[in-house]
């Protein structure tokens, strides 16, 4: 399988563009990069979290065809929470692999800054379980907990978790389709206000509207197709309680498992990789679930510059979600267009130099759902 | 806001762990609380055995610590809804 097109819009608070603004801007954007005519896509997928909540609009199949010339076709919305864009990739895989299908175009798009962050916050905590809601938890306040457990275990500090903001910032800021592309400082990050503790407001991704598509195909038409090494998706408990540990997401490391397994290769072997850092402690978890470094080092390698730009294997060149931005249906295949567009070498100023094979590590819930992709140059 | 018959389907559920004893192995402090809750409080996650965890708000004075042995007591969870139906479920305090 082959990732032909990749483009991502602009993140960010988009006051000018609604939902089919951005389905329309991606989803042509895409099928034009891939230089497959439009009549051969055939079949649609759209990932999306919250439409029905914050918009009133379901039946993002039918209005994604509708909007872009392809009625027909079959199409519709695939919702995995903040990894509906990972699994939307993986079921086009799945279909590519089946036969049901020689193009799928698959976006992922999400509307969020017209509502409150208090409607937001609630809207995406139907990604929790129901006594997690009862017990008025956010996400913020879900990965809290995690990081108080993570904070005694091994010693972390707030300073510790800093770093992760600080990279991502670094990273953003030569990305110019980032929300927040600019760096900044340790004392603008550890003086931000508290969301929930021991969380601030740089730890935690940000409300974004944004989408990105690409087109997925079961032949290379072209030298700048990137070939789609691996897709493993795994789950665990909904609910946080149910897991077996605290400090880690064992559905990434299953995930991570079948990637392996599919591809053959080995954490060892990834040049560049994009993760999940919906907060820093996720970003700090992921790196160490993935196999990149061992459990309880995560944030002293990102402290030391493992993962910087210019680091031993770069992670969230795209500013990932902390800087980037983060509409949560769009974010997982924004993960697969920042991939492809590294490994074919199209990515301007924060390109890097001899990289082979890139890694998409996309999460949904407080660890519930998660999707990795290896990629793999021509 | 939930309907008067959700809210009556949750009762055995919601009272659950009524009087049962745990351990407080985390906590987090919601400054920006969701619709149908006021911030800042407390959420703790708390352990009643080696198999059984459950989240909960903190209903005392002080703040929780983790290692805290804690009891659960009835309490008003969330807001009234438009059906009026007022609900209850567990909270947690120091057990003394």
């Amino acid at each position: 399988m082959f990732i032909a097109g990749a483009y991502q819009t602009k993140f960010g608070e988009l006051w000018d563009k609604d939902l089919n603004d951005l389905i329309v801007e991606a989803g042509e954007a895409a099928i034009k990069d891939s230089g497959i005519k439009r009549q051969d896509i055939d079949l649609v997928l759209v990932a999306n979290m919250l439409a029905g909540n914050l918009e009133g609009q379901n039946h993002l199949g039918a209005l994604a065809v509708e909007l872009l010339g392809l009625n027909g076709v079959s199409a519709s919305r695939v919702e995995a929470a903040c990894a509906s864009g990972g699994v939307a990739v993986n079921q086009a895989v799945n279909a590519l692999k089946a036969k049901t299908a020689k193009n799928v175009l698959v976006i992922g798009a999400e509307k969020m800054t017209d509502k409150s962050s208090a409607e937001v916050s609630s809207g995406l905590m139907g990604a929790a379980s129901e006594a997690e809601r009862q017990a008025g938890l956010t996400f913020v306040g879900l990965y809290g907990l995690m990081a108080r457990v993570y904070f005694d275990r091994f010693k972390m500090t707030k300073n510790d978790l800093a770093y992760v903001a600080v990279k991502n910032h670094k990273h953003a800021s030569l990305n110019p389709k980032a929300q927040y592309p600019f760096a900044v400082d340790m004392e603008t990050v550890l003086k931000s206000s508290c969301v929930a503790s021991p969380l601030h407001l740089f730890d935690c991704s940000p409300i974004t509207d944004g989408a990105a598509a690409v087109v997925v195909t079961d032949k290379a038409r072209s030298k700048r197709d990137v070939a789609v090494a691996a897709s493993g998706m795994a789950t665990d408990s909904l609910s946080l309680t149910q897991r077996e540990s605290l400090v880690e997401l064992k559905a990434t490391k299953l995930a991570m498992k079948q990637a392996c397994r599919q591809s053959g290769l080995k954490p060892g072997d990834i040049d560049l990789a994009e993760v999940h850092d919906c907060f820093s402690i996720a970003e700090i978890m992921a790196v160490e679930d993935l196999g990149f470094c061992q459990k309880g080092e995560g944030f002293k390698k990102i402290k030391a510059g493992d993962f910087d730009h210019d680091g031993r294997l770069p992670v969230n060149l795209s500013g990932g979600l902390k800087a980037c931005g983060h509409p949560v249906g769009a974010t997982g295949v924004k993960q697969i267009v920042e991939l492809a567009i590294q490994l074919r070498g199209e990515a301007g100023q924060r390109q890097v130099k001899k990289v082979n094979t890139g890694l998409a590590h996309n999460v949904g819930g407080s660890g519930a759902t998660a999707v990795v992709h290896i990629l793999r140059k021509l | 806001m939930k309907s008067a018959i959700k809210v009556w389907r949750h009762q055995s559920n919601n009272y659950r762990f009524l009087g049962q004893t745990g351990k407080v192995i985390s906590k987090t402090r919601i400054i920006e609380a969701p619709l149908g809750f006021k911030g800042p409080y407390w959420v703790v996650l708390v352990a009643i055995d080696k198999k059984t965890r459950l989240v909960g708000q903190w209903s005392d004075i002080g703040e929780p610590k983790i290692g805290m042995k804690v009891m659960g007591v009835l309490r008003r969870i969330g807001e009234t809804g438009k059906a009026e139906a007022i609900e209850y479920g567990v909270k947690w305090k120091r057990a003394r």
